[in-house]
């Protein structure tokens, strides 16, 4: 079988020795990856072994996720304030030995001192069978913020991971509509969530996918003003500013 | 780094497929020796530059999974080739239904590559012209010479290899790379005349 004539084979060696991805590429995918792969631990997690786990145990490992994701340190330090974190009774705040500083080598905050509170702790046992009841399909409607039960930090981190990432398979699948109901409907459970900034970030792609704009374009600058070092903020920009440049 | 070794601290149950990674594989060292292969084969194969982390992401999240299946029969290297052969095809798929889809030989990526060398010096440009060349003739290409192309002539796989990415015989390899070659010679060749004859 004839080989590659010179010219195209020198083409061909150029192109390959020119076209790599740069360290801010593999940085970005990265934390792109980790963040799904944590993404996917906690969805099994929460199905599998909420039986199984003490609610410290998810704490702690909601917390390792949060942490891998570039800025999550931000929403970690999030988590630690959150009331819901020590109603639970457990030494939540307290991460197991050698687990705190393992996820991706990234020094998590330490836990602020928590305010002494009147709540009385959870039964662990309710934590965990609303853990157990998390992806069961509701019967009623969603209730607004305000009437919505304050689940247990880990679970609604859980949850807000699980309903961005369905936002975001549907930007991938090309219906921006979709992602922004979704992100609506992210809006009445989670108001100011711990992931607000993906949020803001998905909202941005979608809205310029949904409504290209002055008014969309103005929204991804913003978020990009606000989170230049944001995993998805190439996404924001390819989407939104570099169509307009040309 | 360790950021993708979160698994570490994860019980195993905890895994997506209930399974975790072989012993002596490291995914940290998989990922890091395999990006530069996996990112530049999606793009050769037409995965369009806003796509081509999701794609590439997608491609080490399934490795992740399946990690504890590989048997070690094959390469890492085609091993991931062939998980991302699956992961491009479906893209494509994906992206034929999305309304207003252009196909991978787009102006946008074109203009990018020139945005971004005419300001480096003139051996950046050169390079990106090389880039934006290769694209547009292997645009000329049909997936499946494409994919063999790809394979053999940059990312150096041998026919053997290719036949086990792809899943066809060594005889479809060949006859595919042998057309490719040529369609893309004579490509080459209609582009450089086109060039010269434009110039003043």
């Amino acid at each position: 079988m004839n080989n590659l004539d010179a010219r195209a084979r020198a083409l061909v060696d150029a192109a390959r020795d020119a076209d790599r991805p740069t360290q801010v590429d593999r940085d970005r995918i990265r934390r792109g990856l980790a963040v799904q792969i944590a993404a996917g631990a906690v969805a099994a997690s929460t199905v599998a072994v909420a039986g199984t786990l003490s609610a410290a145990t998810k704490v702690a490992l909601v917390v390792a996720t949060v942490a891998v994701v570039g800025g999550g340190s931000i929403a970690a330090r999030r988590m630690w304030r959150s009331p819901d974190s020590h109603k639970t009774g457990h030494a939540a705040h307290v991460v197991p030995s050698g687990e705190q500083n393992v996820a991706g080598g990234m020094p998590v905050a330490a836990p602020e001192r928590l305010a002494a509170t009147a709540t009385p702790p959870a039964a662990p046992v309710a934590i965990e069978a609303r853990a157990a009841r998390i992806d069961k399909p509701r019967k009623r409607p969603i209730p607004t913020t305000t009437e919505m039960p304050q689940l247990p930090a880990e679970d609604a981190l859980n949850a807000e991971v699980a309903l961005l990432g369905r936002a975001r398979e549907e930007l991938r699948l090309g219906r921006p509509a979709r992602a922004l109901d979704l992100l609506a409907e992210y809006d009445r459970r989670f108001g100011n969530g711990v992931l607000g900034e993906e949020r803001r970030a998905i909202a941005a792609i979608a809205n310029c996918q949904a409504h290209p704009g002055s008014q969309a374009r103005a929204q991804a600058e913003a978020f990009l003003r606000s989170a230049p070092s944001s995993p998805l903020a190439e996404r924001v920009r390819a989407t939104c500013i570099k169509p307009s440049v040309r | 780094m360790g950021l993708l070794s979160v698994r570490r601290t994860v019980p195993v149950a905890a895994a997506p497929s209930g399974q975790a990674c072989s012993p002596g594989l490291d995914f940290d060292a998989i990922y890091d020796g395999h990006l530069t292969y996996v990112w530049r084969a999606a793009r050769r194969l037409g995965v369009q530059q806003a796509d081509t982390d999701d794609v590439v992401q997608e491609v080490f999240l399934v490795a992740h999974r399946r990690l504890g299946e590989f048997e070690g029969r094959s390469q890492i290297k085609t091993w991931l080739f062939k998980i991302l052969v699956h992961v491009v095809r479906h893209y494509f798929r994906t992206q034929k239904r999305k309304p207003g889809h252009h196909s991978p030989d787009s102006a946008d990526d074109i203009d990018e590559l020139l945005i971004a060398s005419a300001n480096g010096p003139a051996e950046a440009f050169e390079r990106a012209e090389a880039v934006r060349i290769l694209d547009r003739l292997l645009a000329r290409l049909d997936e499946d010479k494409r994919e063999v192309f790809v394979l053999a002539e940059i990312e150096e796989l041998s026919v053997v290899e290719i036949a086990d990415v792809l899943g066809v015989n060594l005889n479809t390899v060949y006859s595919r790379l042998r057309t490719a070659r040529q369609m893309f010679e004579r490509a080459l060749a209609r582009f450089q005349n086109q060039e010269l004859r434009s110039e003043p």
